[in-house]
């Protein structure tokens, strides 16, 4: 499939090769043609953006060309979307009743947020909060992943002190109550887990 | 009226018409350089516009803009190539006196519109306390429109661009995303309150955000066009010093975020990008703030830089009197980059 935008200025190509990809069926490919470098890069800034899209880009005389693979993983967003939100985890284990439950249950919270498309701004560890930061915690690996997508994981120092756990910090940063009482000053929403 | 004409060009209007810096700098490396004692600023140091001393107490400032319509209402048209045009010696720290007419029109069109536009555009030199007096008109197959305009400003007074000082704060005094939402506008033609809030901005006067700034001590001051916010931050910077910008204090209309993120963007503001690409360290990743952050403006607001312990009262005095300002940056050290965005 080829789609022609020779004479269209930004954002019109970028708008056509979204749509085309759009109504396209998996697997397809689409070859735009467009008059201006800048069209061409800002089409390669909405491609990026979405899973599943390979593609490569050329030139063709005095015009740009970029060839677009869709993939089956369907067009959806990588973008992980910031909320404002800061979530709170003040215990080693989520609800009360069995402690073994609440261990996993916490574990398991900590990993679903990695999958979610709504992203926290900061999760705050404090009291025994902090066990799941540091050595010998099950989500250490979701927590450096939640770290690499931006979010700030922070344990409050005076916790990580009382429970002598200072040293054992595996993931994200210390912090103190000043930090933390702005963060949540200046949340949208605070969950408190 | 038929403004067909108008309507098909509005997607390239405004200051995304303009030529891209890096082009424009290797073009103006290689004409004749003019030294004059009185010529206080010229274009080797991409100002807004030139001063020239005409006695101790007097200089001069003139400068010079059109471009394409961005909207398909001519009157608001001609208002907001007027608004823009003045912008310049409000940017200078001067007070307008004089103006003249550009004018490119296709002579088979009604010249209903170009009344219209005329109208608009006399209406903003009359706000500005200038006298219209003139100006060219020539038969062009796409209609263009802006001002000469001639100031004059005590020469000890002159605010240049990249004279700010370590230890300023810097205050934008207009919204940005105009580029984004105009583009938008082109594509949906749907006159929403975004769209209105950004044509209500074009058309307003930086005079009353210069005239609040009189009786600070400004140290560098410019406005916000075709080359975006951070490309007309980059031209206040120089060698001495850095200046860091907190992103999340930039107003913007929140739609042009919107639009950001669904890559309604502008080929003018990629174009920004790629010439700033070694002048800015950006330390945030939010795609759709950094587009609205290098958006081209069509008469943008003024960015000005004064000492820390001012910006506080003058943005106060900008608010009071009905500037949508904030204080957007600070003026550190140098670092190695001229701006770093965090």
């Amino acid at each position: 499939m080829e789609l022609n935008c020779i004479g269209e200025m930004c954002p019109m190509p970028v708008i056509k090769t979204k749509k085309a990809l759009q109504e396209m069926g998996e697997n397809g490919a689409i070859t735009v043609l467009v008059d201006n470098i800048e069209a061409i890069e800002n089409i390669e800034k909405m491609v990026k953006d979405y899973t599943g899209c390979t593609y490569t880009t050329g030139e063709s005389g005095e015009n740009f060309t970029i060839t677009i693979t869709k993939g089956s993983g369907g067009l959806e967003s990588n973008a992980k979307k910031e909320s404002g939100s800061v979530v709170i985890i003040s215990s080693d284990k989520m609800g009360k009743g069995s402690d073994e439950l609440g261990e996993t249950l916490l574990k398991m919270f900590i990993y679903s947020l990695t999958e979610s498309d709504v992203l926290p701004n900061a999760i705050i560890f404090y009291n025994d909060g902090v066990k799941s930061t540091t050595s010998g915690s099950a989500s250490i690996e979701s927590l450096a992943n939640l770290s690499e997508m931006g979010v700030d994981i922070l344990s409050c120092g005076a916790c990580l002190q009382y429970h002598d756990l200072t040293k054992s910090l595996e993931v994200g940063r210390v912090s103190n109550m000043y930090e933390i009482s702005e963060i949540l000053l200046n949340a949208t929403n605070v969950i408190t887990i | 009226m038929d403004t067909t004409n108008l309507k098909k060009l509005t997607g390239c209007g405004g200051c995304t018409a303009k030529l891209p810096p890096g082009k424009l700098k290797e073009v103006l490396e290689a004409i004749p350089k003019f030294s004059d004692p009185n010529l206080l600023v010229g274009f080797d140091s991409s100002d807004d516009g030139a001063v020239y001393k005409l006695t101790d107490e007097i200089a001069i400032i003139k400068t010079l803009d059109f471009f394409p319509p961005m909207t398909d209402d001519p009157y608001s048209f001609g208002k907001i190539a007027a608004a823009n045009s003045l912008s310049d010696v409000y940017a200078m720290g001067g007070e307008v006196k004089i103006a003249l007419n550009i004018v490119c029109f296709p002579e088979k069109d009604d010249m209903a519109i170009l009344g219209e536009i005329l109208r608009g555009g006399a209406e903003k030199v009359l706000e500005a306390g200038g006298v219209l007096c003139g100006g060219h008109s020539i038969n062009d197959e796409k209609i263009k429109y802006g001002l000469s305009v001639t100031g004059v400003v005590h020469p000890d007074k002159i605010y240049k661009n990249n004279s700010c000082k370590i230890g300023d704060d810097i205050i934008l005094t207009k919204p940005l995303g105009i580029g984004i939402i105009t583009s938008a506008y082109s594509v949906f033609n749907e006159k929403d309150e975004a769209y209105l809030t950004a044509i209500r901005s074009m058309k307003t006067l930086n005079k009353s955000a210069a005239e609040a700034a009189k009786s600070f001590d400004v140290s560098a001051c410019t406005d916000v066009t075709g080359f975006g916010f951070l490309g007309h931050l980059n031209e206040m910077s120089n060698t001495e010093y850095t200046i860091v910008v907190d992103a999340k204090s930039v107003p913007y209309i929140p739609k042009a975020y919107e639009y950001a993120k669904e890559f309604i963007i502008t080929a003018g503001g990629q174009k920004n990008r790629k010439f700033l690409a070694r002048a800015v360290k950006l330390e945030i990743d939010d795609n759709p703030l950094i587009e609205i952050l290098l958006d081209p403006q069509t008469s943008g607001g003024l960015l000005i830089s004064l000492p820390r312990e001012q910006s506080g009262k003058l943005l106060k005095e900008l608010q009071k009197s009905g500037v949508d300002a904030a204080i957007v940056a600070s003026v550190i050290s140098r670092e190695k980059p001229n701006i770093i965005v965090r």
